[in-house]
């Protein structure tokens, strides 16, 4: 009971300073929180795009059914390989008139089929990386019924750099966030330590634990963060509704990770509150 | 009770605040500590109230030995041992009812029994009927023997006064005495540092002179 006392009776003192450590507390989780939003609709995005990742296996003109469906049963037994689709060259040839249907002088242009059959090869999702891809690739041009094998190298090698800055921005901001915020509550605590100085002096004479001296500045320390995590959260909730008006597509985090922000926050109240009254205690 | 052996303080390489020190405190004793400013008095009291630790030496408070004892140890010692300032140190935002129930609450004491302490302390004191006073608006008299009572609540086995008379005036200091001398008759004793040396020989309780960090001099209890 006194711990809590102590804890609003420091808030309530402290006015300012909780209102400052609140709204910084909030901001750095709310910038937080966008990076998150921001990287959680990225992978989705890429998530997309990459399902889109799969090697055009163009044969050689004039292989009969047997070698093409022995080519086909070897591209299917390789590792990675979700599923493979055979497009003959009547097919190829009618996708392209359709794709061109508005441009009939162009089709009148060509007199016979130039397009070769070929196999679309569809990848497992964890084989849509560059690396992967290309190996795969490399692969089915070794078959003798396979003139060239592509699968967008290109793109693909983009998509993977643009997860790996995204992992990397994300850990970065995350880290910076984690340590702003510590430095924040560390400053603050010791500054509501130092202005009840007096009452931890007695308190120390009179026969207190050090434990029951820290209680309630490791509360108001979790009392930061779990306020400045929830408001932050909910901030966070009410710009995405606005922007998702705009842009239905838009994502926001799943609960478990709205929890884990909050969560994230109080740990970095907690913990700064840890360090500043330890270091109190101990001078 | 307290055994302070032989005790040297030091303050970081250059001023000693004691020098081979040698006290023995007993049970019902009262002892006043005399001297300047810089004598060493308060020092010997933050000694027997495990504020801080010999250098050299040894000091032994209510059968325990300072020497390795751990953090977690101290609190339990200073709730036997009551202590009062010259500047009171009471909390000013509180009233002087819960300043004294302040002692307790720390202690994890039941609010019932907190209650009933606090109120028979300070009938005690004869400052009840300034329960809901705070601290500015009383006199330093009335805070010190505040402070008392916060210090007495406790039931300790041991006071210590540092300069419990230096802020308030004669009148207030005289009786702030008596009443220290009243609870050294009912088995606490009470250790008081002063730098009034007539208030100290004008009594028949043992005096022990320090200047410089030293005892110079002891004058035994007068049994006449």
């Amino acid at each position: 009971m006194y711990v809590l006392k102590a804890a609003a009776s420091s808030i309530a003192r402290n006015r300012l300073m909780t209102f400052v450590s609140l709204g910084v507390m909030v901001v750095s989780i709310f910038v937080f929180g966008v990076f998150l939003v921001i990287t959680l609709n990225a992978q989705s995005l890429v998530a997309g795009l990459k399902q889109k990742v799969e090697i055009r296996a163009f044969l050689i003109d004039g292989k009969d059914p047997s070698e093409i469906a022995e080519a086909r049963s070897k591209i299917q037994d390789l590792q990675g390989v979700q599923s493979v689709t055979y497009v003959s060259k009547e097919e190829a040839y009618s996708r392209f008139k359709a794709d061109l249907s508005d441009k009939p002088d162009l089709l009148e242009a060509i007199e016979t089929n130039p397009f070769p059959a070929s196999f679309e090869v569809a990848l497992l999702p964890d084989y849509r990386t560059e690396k992967k891809a290309s190996a795969i690739a490399k692969q089915i041009e070794d078959l003798e019924a396979v003139e060239e094998a592509e699968y967008g190298r290109e793109w693909v090698a983009r998509l993977d750099e643009i997860v790996r800055i995204l992992v990397v921005v994300d850990i970065t901001v995350g880290v910076v966030i984690a340590f702003s915020c510590l430095f924040l509550v560390f400053n603050t605590i010791r500054l509501t330590v130092f202005a009840r100085r007096e009452e931890i002096e007695i308190m120390s004479l009179v026969g207190a634990t050090d434990g029951f001296i820290r209680r309630p500045f490791l509360l108001v320390g979790l009392f930061y963060g779990l306020v400045g995590g929830g408001f932050a959260s909910g901030l966070l909730y009410a710009v995405h509704r606005a922007i998702a008006l705009k842009i239905p597509a838009v994502k926001f985090l799943e609960p478990s990770y709205v929890g884990g922000l909050i969560l994230f926050a109080a740990l970095l109240g907690y913990t700064g509150s840890v360090f500043s009254v330890r270091r109190f205690l101990a001078a | 009770m307290v055994e302070i052996s032989d005790v040297n303080v030091t303050y970081g390489n250059k001023w000693t605040g004691l020098d081979s020190v040698t006290l023995s405190i007993e049970k019902g004793d009262f002892i006043y500590l005399v001297g300047p400013s810089g004598a060493g008095k308060s020092t010997v009291l933050r000694l027997i109230y495990l504020d801080i630790f010999p250098s050299q030496g040894t000091v032994n408070v209510l059968g325990k030995s300072t020497a390795g004892i751990s953090r977690s140890e101290i609190p339990l010692i200073r709730r036997k041992i009551g202590v009062i300032f010259q500047d009171f140190k009471l909390l000013k935002d509180r009233n002087v009812f819960d300043n004294v129930m302040f002692a307790l609450e720390v202690t994890r004491c039941p609010a019932r029994i907190r209650k009933k302490k606090a109120l028979e302390t300070l009938t005690a004191l004869g400052m009840v009927h300034r329960r809901n006073e705070y601290p500015y608006s009383i006199s330093g008299g009335e805070q010190q023997r505040v402070a008392i009572a916060r210090a007495l609540v406790r039931e300790p086995l041991i006071l210590l006064a540092d300069e419990p008379t230096g802020n308030v005036d004669d009148r207030s200091g005289g009786e702030i005495v008596e009443l220290l001398n009243h609870i050294n008759r009912s088995g606490t004793a009470v250790v008081m540092a002063t730098h009034k040396l007539d208030l100290a020989e004008n009594s028949p309780h043992r005096i022990v002179y320090m200047d410089k960090g030293k005892i110079v001099e002891t004058r035994a209890k007068c049994t006449c």
